[in-house]
């Protein structure tokens, strides 16, 4: 390593480049996305839509602190266990002291907790940890970087699927696209079945209904959040909104930009599982978990507010600039600090991990701000991508 | 593999050295002015040197590539300088005399719009916007100090710009950083659409059109182009990037990642393929690293002044 970060990325990259097989991969995810999100030029509804979360979001960052207080109590009326955490090692205590060690814990697919580094300090911990989204599982298995907010293995190729499930799974079959993700259902299915732990995350949080709100297509994250006995909801603080129909929204919304079409599922969550049905007796749990415990993560968030990043924090993590960005779809996942990739990436990295991390990742950025023409929350990325490499946010 | 102080040390000493970022001589930068009056004048034509650089960036893009592939290239870098040209960036002639008849021309398009502009010869001053780009604010800003105090000594009243990469620095970061330079007005702006025709020699009347970045997002222009080109009879092709969506042609990275600029540069070329036509920009930098893997022309080759 030459301890040039400059020189580490631009090695990473070429080094991406090279590689035609995971370059194949990734030409094939974009122009699939790519039709996907052509679905929804003149849809008025997903405009009026994303209309109306701007201005959610703006109202929720305006008085952010007095909403995840309003959050926290809501929350706990309703049996959860919350904890606001300030930092990151705050945040991983905090999971950690819920978790223990020696058990197994089933994960879904969650930005904050790659940003948290949570599968890894929870293994060493002593845990026994899985993802059960299909492409987190992937990326576990692999060592691989995430390349997309949602699409997070869209840079593996079937090929590599194929050799990884061989090599890591003892996967024996063929290797066409539905017998491999079969392979997969089957192992993850025992896992989260026998679950201690289910670590879920959320696409927003409603602060007076005490609700958090997660979309998904594959039903790992509902069957991750109700079948182990402890649910773990890990989150940042600025998914926090004011209203459940708020929540509702903000998820629609990232499911359309997403994939053009709306979720396969939307779940809420407010609180533990449980029964009143004899004699109106509270008993915890009915059949999904005895315990919700809410992790709001911080992490430089707040800090962010009333400086030049704060429209940064109205993102919803649709990925929809990632997909459009020509650097991030040739380069892949070298173009990230592990969780926040592209030119979203960049900001993202400036707020959780400061702007001298984020400032060589500025250098990739070519400021060409088309994607600010797909994000629907008009975020000015390549502007604020910009003003870092240019110096911006350094102490 | 170069790292970012070698780049940005080669740029640096080329500019004190030589008032350039890639050391273009004075002859190169004014050769296609001749019978171009000189300032005062109303309105005064500022290169910003982009178009009179597409030779040299064609050139660099290749050696910067090719060194960054080899070991100790930092070092080559340095040496290729202090060895005064050790570093092969020799432009092409071809391309200089392509681009010398692109600035004549936007000259003729000017007056047959019934503007008389004037150019300032080898004094003009470089923009200053790749050092913006490359995130060096302090050397950004005195050059666009040294810009901004040769704009006022001219007297004009219009400054026009003919790329969109000088437009944006004069237009939009001027004023954040050092003051604002006199009225700025790129050259669309003021070409009247049916004063043009189609160039005589141009052996296609299908255009498909790559947008620069900046003309298309920050200038708004990409409409304004387009209403010149088929003002002037041709038919116009949209890839499915195009207008405030386009997808980039690689040039922002040329200097920092050569290899990651020429793969988007090579995804940008595919795209334009499945056309018809001829691929026309209107921005320098994508001339000069997308037409090093293809045909690509730019706007001020395919029209000329007269009406149709």
């Amino acid at each position: 390593m030459s301890g040039d970060p400059f020189l580490e990325l631009k090695r990473e990259a070429y080094r991406w480049l090279s590689d035609e097989r995971a370059r194949a991969g990734m030409e094939r995810a974009s122009a699939s996305f790519e039709a996907s999100r052509r679905l929804l030029e003149g849809n008025a509804y997903v405009e009026e839509l994303a209309r109306e979360v701007r201005e959610v979001k703006r109202r929720a960052l305006r008085e952010l602190e007095s909403l995840v207080a309003r959050a926290r109590e809501s929350l706990e009326r309703n049996g959860a266990h919350v904890v606001v955490a300030r930092t990151r090692d705050d945040a991983l205590r905090a999971v950690g002291d819920i978790v223990g060690s020696g058990k197994l814990v089933v994960k879904s697919k969650s930005i904050v907790t790659e940003e948290l580094g949570l599968r890894e300090y929870l293994r060493g911990l002593g845990n026994e940890v899985w993802e059960t989204d299909l492409g987190e599982f992937l990326l576990q298995i692999s060592g691989n970087r995430p390349s997309h907010f949602v699409a997070v293995s869209m840079h593996l190729p079937r090929e590599e699927v194929l050799d990884l499930l061989r090599e890591k799974l003892n996967y024996r079959g063929p290797g066409d696209v539905p017998s491999m993700v079969g392979a997969v259902r089957e192992f993850l299915r025992d896992r989260i079945m026998r679950a201690d732990v289910g670590i879920t995350g959320a696409n927003a949080v409603a602060a007076e209904d005490g609700a958090v709100v997660q979309v998904e297509n594959e039903g790992n994250a509902r069957l991750t959040g109700t079948v182990p006995p402890v649910n773990v909801v890990v989150t940042g603080i600025d998914k926090v909104v004011p209203t459940l129909v708020d929540a509702f929204r903000v998820a629609l919304l990232e499911s359309y930009y997403v994939g053009g079409t709306p979720p396969t599922y939307v779940n809420v969550t407010s609180g533990p599982s449980g029964t009143r049905d004899v004699e109106h007796v509270l008993v915890r749990p009915a059949q999904g978990a005895k315990e919700m415990h809410v992790v709001l993560v911080d992490n430089g968030r707040s800090a962010a507010l009333g400086t030049p990043l704060e429209e940064v924090l109205a993102c919803i993590r649709c990925g929809s600039c990632q997909l459009a960005c020509p650097v991030l779809t040739t380069v892949g996942p070298a173009w990230s600090s592990g969780a926040y990739m592209g030119g979203i990436g960049v900001l993202w990295t400036a707020i959780t991990m400061g702007a001298g991390a984020a400032r060589p990742l500025a250098d990739m950025c070519a400021e060409c701000r088309v994607c600010e023409e797909y994000c629907p929350m008009g975020i000015r990325v390549g502007l604020l991508a910009g003003e870092i490499k240019r110096g911006a946010g350094q102490t | 593999m170069l790292d970012k102080r070698s780049v940005v040390g080669f740029i640096l000493d080329n500019l004190r050295r030589t008032g350039d970022p890639l050391a273009a001589t004075g002859e190169e930068l004014s050769s296609w002015a001749a019978g171009v009056p000189r300032p005062p004048s109303e309105y005064l034509i500022y290169t910003g040197h982009l178009y009179q650089l597409v030779p040299r960036m064609r050139a660099s893009i290749g050696a910067l590539r090719a060194i960054d592939s080899s070991p100790g290239s930092g070092l080559v870098l340095r040496l290729g300088r202090l060895a005064a040209g050790a570093l092969s960036i020799v432009p092409d002639g071809g391309l200089s005399s392509r681009v010398s008849a692109m600035l004549r021309n936007a000259h003729d398009l000017l007056r047959a719009s019934g503007i008389e502009a004037s150019y300032a010869g080898p004094s003009e001053p470089y923009s200053g916007i790749l050092l913006h780009d490359l995130g060096l604010v302090d050397p950004f800003r005195e050059q666009a100090r040294r810009v901004l105090d040769f704009l006022e000594a001219s007297r004009a009243r219009v400054v026009v710009t003919l790329d969109p990469h000088t437009t944006y620095a004069l237009r939009e970061l001027y004023p954040k950083y050092v003051g604002s330079p006199p009225e700025v007005r790129h050259i669309l702006e003021l070409v009247d659409p049916s004063a043009v025709t189609r160039r005589a020699g141009v052996g296609a009347e299908d255009l498909k059109v790559h947008d620069s970045c900046l003309l298309a997002k920050v200038l708004g222009l990409h409409g304004r182009l387009r209403e010149v080109l088929s003002s002037a009879g041709y038919r116009v092709h949209e890839p499915a990037r195009s207008g405030t969506r386009t997808f980039c042609c690689g040039g922002p990275l040329s200097s920092l990642f050569p290899r990651v600029a020429a793969e988007i540069s090579r995804r940008r070329m595919e795209q334009l393929s499945a056309l018809p036509g001829i691929a026309v920009s209107a921005c320098p930098v994508c001339l000069a690293n997308l037409g090093a893997l293809g045909e690509v022309m730019d706007w001020l080759e395919v029209v000329e002044a007269g009406r149709r």
